[in-house]
């Protein structure tokens, strides 16, 4: 088939060819057919004829004989033509002159000349001759010649024609490759018997039909598009189709084609058709796969990998419904993937119908015998499509399973409405597709589980809720850690890195949590699970159910542990705190003095309080697990049973009024019973507490009557704090109590000296009553030694006393029953209260008469009042009258004291009048005493310097009296300013450290005389307000005096420092010099006053009374001690 | 009084000293210091006032011809000392002529009222003559020789 290019029918080969004709094998012929041969016969005839000439001539002197060059030129023209005739006659002449020459000096006369002529005129005329001859015969032969060369090869054309035609017939019919010619027009024209057969048409209809008409309507216009270019002499003449075969049957030809040519004209087009089908299908099966392959490899979906597999198939072989459903044996499940049917010819995902059958009969035979290819020419529908709710009826029909791992796990189907559309093949390819599909669907369930696993892997690492972290399993160190371990450490990640898992344990878990690692690692344990206790970052510790795993390598190197944990804090606490609640609960249980127990449905008792086992006197063990019929009499027990079902039903606390017998007799019990639930909110438990009301009732009345009491009192209280008189206020008392006991009457009585007088009563007529009864009486004794509550039954059985005998008593009143108490005052007895009852003893109980003591103390407060209220009426006119006098008193001596300010104010004034003048005198002594003290001074200076030589001794002796005089004057005017002007200095008082001021002070006195060695103490730190300027003279003074009085002292010490005297701070300068003699300490402080005399200690006297009058001024104190030669001491105080 | 009699173009010292006593110690002290400046007196603080400003009985006087120094007792008759001081110091022509004040006292209130009006030093006349000499020639020193301010320290007895 491929060598069909080589069998072109050519047209023009039927045409005989013009190259075919035999050779003549003669010799002439083959001279002529040399025209060169001619002219070298010619020439060497010439020679021939030259040489024999000469010999002639010389032999036989014989001149004129031309005859051998004349036989030469004959012969020349016969064999080579005329040309070669005229050749050898002009070679004839130059041949016969040279011999002629070569013989006869002379050659060329007259004769030779003629004989030359004659030569050349016979030669011309023999050419002539000869050549016209020729040309004739050569005519002649070379027309026979013609004719039978034409008669032969048409004879020989002939033959091959018909051998030729022969065998293309044989080819044409026999080619197992279909050929075919098409004419002008594209209609077949001849095809042969495998074209017949390849297109299922007969020969008749085949000529009827166009060569496109085979094709698929979409593929016309190309096929003839081909059919042109064939037409043409395409140089490539080889193109494939895909046609339709008669009974419908699709196939792909390959075909090589190529005009067919008449006399140069296109007649028609032939063309040979191999069936490709096969190798089509296989290579679209190779690409279909290939591409199939890649594209499942990327899907992630059971049904894209479906709708992959539906467009291949589709592709491959086509369907009218397409589905693909996996189904589970084993759990009769069924997981539609993907169901596709065409509606109006629109491939269309459609819902599959879900019966809740579970798997299809169909599918399920499918499943279990294997592939099945079903043609229905009449189209039934089939279970299989039924569920996929297809309406459609199908008459092609393929199914395969899918097989994962040697199982099924579901049915391809794929269906045609076209009856035998489908073949064996479809139905392989469709099993390779089904197998893409498992490995897709395996592929896409791995990888789903996969994602899942790591989805879930994930999620436990990130939010399952515990903290997990990952853990280098050599250094310790945190590798990962998830947000919630973060945020439950208080750790940032990046900090976790920085830390080993021991650095945030529990000092005392370190120990344990070390031995599990090490043991993990070691391989001893495959995991260990513990609960231990993390530091949190801000120090507060938090408990964690920790299990840690090792991932270890393929080599088994350990990788990395891992560590979930979960914060159990609040359940260790929750624990605590439980067992805590539980030693709570039942310490509060045991010490529950009401019964209390729980029992569960079936009416057993689980627990029960020590009152509980009391009641039923019991041991504990004894009641536990057992029920009230068990335990009780029956018809408590189903009373009790009742309430417990009751309480049950209603599902509250139902209070029930109880009554419980025993050896005791009957007790009354008010019972609460409740249902209790455990944590899911069932009720499991009846649990009941009762209260012991027995007592109670007694107690209710009790209350009762103790309410009425207080009501009592609290009307007594407000009677007697009223402001009516105290008659008036006893009266409404007695009313009071009476109405209050419900007594007959009552009888308030004072007691005056040894007499009980009657004050109020009510309930009894006042005439009746004895106004006054002796203390000496039963009753009065009585309560005079009992100071409390008294009760007389029946007062009628009292003796009548002699005293009691002697009062008059009108109408004796019939009191039977008599309770009486003490009004105390101050545990002085100061009368009593009573309460009769007529008629009847009644029997005051222990309470009443402890009422009645509460009323009689009330009683008793508001007599002591009046009684004071009387006596401070009297006192306050007293009162009265001596605040009168001391106003009169105040105004006196506010009067004195005006008086006195005025007179303080004139002595001011006086004193400042006086203090003005003192300083004009101060000022004027500073001038005017100066002036003539400075011209004694100064003359008497003159009269030394000028006429010193002219006096004797005596007389300079006196002049320097003189001046010392003059200028001790002048030292005494400076003190006495000086002094004055303190008192006229301004003062400004603040903060003045007397200790630093001292300690300067005696700085200076250490530099003015460094010989002298002075021990100086200074207690530090004694700061005055004061004026510094004034306190730094005062100090100088003393300071400079202490400095000046010890100057014979062997070890003189100087002390500066504070006392402290009746909470008055004295400062002092004490020194251990000179000292004074206490009897002149009065002149002390005086101006000019010495006790030395000047030559013992230099000065004025005016030192101490400076110190003096500054510390006056700041309103302070001076004085001092001494003793002759044994120191001073000088104080002065300051005001705070 | 004897003011009239100086050299008119002869530098002077002008003394206002109301005591005759006084006036006499102090020109033993000039003269022991060798003070070579002629000296005018005036006996209270009217003369003094009007033979600087060259009116009353001194309105023969040239006014221009102002004394190289005055020395102005504080206490004086009439006008005392202060006054005077503060008189010439208000007038113009008399503003810038170098006044010391000679003073018995040693009030703190008198030296600096007499520096607040603007005298050039305080002087305070001792009793003793030795003293008040060494004073003048201080004086003579640093302040007529040189020429210079008479400052408070070296006035300073």
């Amino acid at each position: 088939m491929n060598n069909d290019h080589s069998l072109q029918l050519a047209p023009e080969e039927l045409v005989p060819h013009q190259n075919e004709g035999g050779e003549r094998d003669s010799w002439s012929r083959r001279v002529v057919k040399s025209p060169q041969t001619a002219y070298a016969v010619a020439t060497g005839l010439v020679v021939l004829a030259t040489l024999i000439y000469w010999f002639v001539n010389r032999r036989f002197a014989i001149q004129t004989v031309f005859v051998p060059f004349f036989v030469a030129v004959l012969i020349s023209t016969f064999v080579g033509g005329w040309k070669a005739g005229v050749l050898a006659t002009i070679l004839s002449l130059p041949g016969s002159a040279c011999v002629s020459f070569a013989l006869d000096p002379d050659p060329f006369d007259a004769s030779y000349a003629i004989r030359i002529c004659l030569f050349v005129l016979v030669s011309g005329v023999t050419i002539k001759v000869a050549a016209s001859d020729m040309i004739a015969r050569r005519r002649a032969e070379t027309l026979v010649e013609q004719l039978v060369r034409e008669i032969t090869r048409h004879e020989q054309t002939e033959s091959k024609l018909a051998a030729s035609e022969e065998r293309y017939r044989s080819l044409f019919e026999n080619s197992l490759d279909a050929v075919f010619t098409l004419d002008a027009e594209g209609y077949f024209s001849t095809a042969n018997p495998s074209a017949l057969s390849l297109c299922g048409y007969s020969l008749a209809e085949l000529q009827q039909m166009k060569f496109t008409a085979l094709c698929p309507v979409e593929q016309r216009d190309e096929a003839a598009r081909q059919f042109l270019l064939c037409a043409q002499g395409n140089p490539e003449p080889f193109f494939e189709v895909h046609i339709i075969a008669k009974e419908g049957r699709r196939m792909d030809l390959f075909i090589t084609g190529g005009p067919i040519k008449l006399r140069g004209q296109t007649v028609g087009v032939f063309g040979i058709a191999a069936d490709i089908t096969e190798r089509k299908r296989a290579q679209m099966h190779v690409s279909v796969f290939s591409r199939l392959g890649q594209q499942l490899s990327s899907v992630t979906t059971p049904i894209a990998a479906g709708r992959i597999i539906g467009d291949v198939a589709e592709e491959l072989f086509g369907w009218d419904s397409f589905s693909l459903n996996l189904y589970s044996l084993e759990t009769n499940e069924t997981d539609y993937v993907l169901n596709v049917d065409t509606f109006d010819g629109q491939k269309t995902e459609i819902l599959p119908f879900v019966s809740s059958a579970g798997i299809p009969a169909s599918a399920h035979r499918i499943m279990t015998n294997g592939p099945e290819l079903v043609m229905n020419p009449v189209g039934v529908p089939c279970e299989l499509v039924a569920s996929c709710g297809s309406m459609g009826l199908f008459a092609s029909l393929m199914y395969v399973p899918i097989r994962a791992k040697e199982k099924m796990i579901g049915v391809l189907a794929v269906r045609s409405r076209q009856p035998d559309v489908y073949d064996g093949n479809d139905l392989k390819t469709l099993v390779s597709l089904a197998d893409y599909c498992s490995g897709a669907l395996q592929r896409i369930r791995a990888e789903e589980e996969l994602h899942h696993n790591e989805q879930e892997y994930r999620a436990l690492f990130d939010s399952d809720g515990s903290g997990k972290c990952e853990v280098h399993p050599e250094t310790g160190r945190f590798l990962r850690a998830n947000p919630k371990f973060c945020e439950w450490t208080g750790y940032m990640i990046e900090e976790l890195r920085e830390k080993t898992f021991l650095d945030i344990t529990y000092p005392s878990d370190r120990e344990a949590s070390l031995q599990y690692n090490r043991q993990l690692i070691r391989g001893e344990i495959p995991e260990f699970r513990m609960e231990k206790r993390y530091q949190r970052k801000d120090g507060s510790v938090c408990w964690a159910d920790i299990t840690v795993t090792l991932v270890r390598d393929g080599k088994g190197q350990a990788l990395r542990m891992i560590a979930s944990t979960i914060d159990i804090t609040a359940r260790v606490l929750a624990e605590a705190a439980l067992r805590e609640s539980e030693t709570r609960f039942t310490s509060f249980m045991e010490h529950l003095s009401a019964p209390a127990w729980m029992k569960d449905l079936q009416g057993r008792y689980i627990y029960v309080n020590a009152a509980c086992a009391n009641l039923f006197d019991r041991d504990r063990a004894a009641i536990i697990g057992r029920t009230d019929e068990e335990l009780l009499d029956g018809g408590i027990a189903i009373i009790m049973a009742e309430n417990d079902r009751h309480a049950l039903s209603a599902d509250r606390a139902v209070e029930r009024l109880e009554t419980w017998r025993d050896a005791n007799g009957s007790r009354y019990f008010m019972t609460s019973r409740f249902p209790l639930r455990d944590k899911h909110g069932e009720v499991t438990l009846v649990a009941g507490i009762g209260m012991e009301i027995t007592e109670r009732k007694a107690a209710e009345e009790a209350l009762l009557l103790s309410n009425q009491r207080l009501g009592l009192i609290a009307q007594v209280t407000n009677a007697v704090i009223g402001d009516e008189p105290l008659s008036q206020q006893m009266h409404t008392v007695a009313e009071t109590v009476r109405a209050a006991y419900g007594v007959k009457a009552c009888i308030i009585r004072e007691i005056e000296e040894d007499q009980m007088v009657l004050l109020a009563s009510a309930g009894v007529d006042r005439a009746i009553l004895t106004p006054s009864i002796t203390m000496n009486c039963t009753v009065g004794r009585e309560i005079l030694t009992r100071r409390g509550p008294l009760f007389i039954p029946n007062v009628q059985e009292l003796p009548r006393d002699a005293a009691t005998r002697g009062q008059p008593c009108p109408q004796k009143p019939d009191f039977v029953s008599y309770a009486a108490a003490p009004l105390l005052a101050q545990d002085r007895l100061i009368g009593l209260v009573g309460i009769y009852t007529d008629q009847r003893i009644r029997d005051f109980t222990q309470m009443d008469l402890d009422h009645l003591q509460i009323v009689a103390n009330h009683i008793a407060v508001a007599i002591v009042n009046d009684r004071l209220y009387q006596e401070v009426s009297l006192q306050k006119a007293a009162l009265e009258e001596q605040i009168r006098e001391r106003v009169d008193a105040e105004n006196e001596v506010q009067k004195l004291n005006m008086e006195l300010e005025s007179r303080v104010t004139e002595r001011t004034r006086q004193l400042q009048v006086t203090n003005a003048e003192l300083e004009a005198f101060a000022y004027s002594v500073s001038h005017d005493l100066r002036g003539p003290l400075r011209s004694v001074g100064g003359f008497s200076e003159a009269l030394k310097d000028e006429y010193e030589e002219r006096l004797d001794e005596h007389g300079r002796e006196y002049l320097d009296r003189v001046m010392t005089a003059c200028r001790e004057m002048d030292k005494l005017i400076d003190d006495m300013l000086h002094l004055s002007r303190l008192t006229r200095m301004d003062m400004k008082r603040q903060p003045v450290n007397l200790s630093q001021l001292a300690e300067g002070i005696i700085r200076q006195l250490q530099e003015s005389e460094p010989r002298r060695h002075v021990t100086f103490t200074v207690t530090p730190g004694i700061v005055v307000a004061a004026d510094a300027r004034l306190m730094r003279i005062a100090l100088e003074n003393l300071l400079n005096n202490a400095w000046k009085f010890t100057r014979h002292a062997r070890e003189a010490q100087i002390e500066f420092g504070m006392i402290q005297q009746t909470g008055v701070r004295a400062y002092f300068v004490r020194d251990n010099g000179a000292g004074f003699d206490m009897a002149f300490a009065g002149k002390l402080f005086g101006a000019f006053q010495r006790l030395h005399s000047t030559h013992e200690f230099p000065g004025h006297g005016i030192g101490l009374a400076t110190v003096q009058r500054i510390i006056n001024r700041h309103g302070g104190r001076t004085w001092a001690t001494g003793e002759v030669d044994h120191g001073a001491s000088f104080y002065f105080t300051l005001p705070q | 009084m004897s003011a009239s009699h100086l050299p008119s173009n002869n530098p002077f010292i002008l003394l206002v000293e109301d005591n005759y006593n006084d006036e006499l110690l102090a020109r033993r002290a000039f003269k022991k210091c060798e003070v070579t400046h002629g000296l005018a007196v005036a006996r209270d603080g009217a003369e003094a006032l009007d033979f600087l400003f060259a009116s009353g009985a001194h309105s023969q006087r040239d006014w221009h011809h102002l004394p190289a120094l005055v020395l102005l007792d504080m206490k004086l008759p009439k006008l005392d000392g202060l006054e005077v001081l503060r008189r010439l110091r208000a007038d113009e022509r008399t503003r810038t002529v170098p006044i010391v004040i000679l003073s018995t006292s040693n009030e703190e209130a008198d030296r600096t009222s007499s520096e607040r009006l603007g005298a050039n030093g305080y002087l305070r006349k001792p009793v003793e003559f030795s003293e008040f000499v060494e004073t003048i020639r201080q004086l003579n020193l640093s302040w007529l020789q040189t020429g210079g301010t008479l400052g408070s320290d070296t006035a300073n007895p």
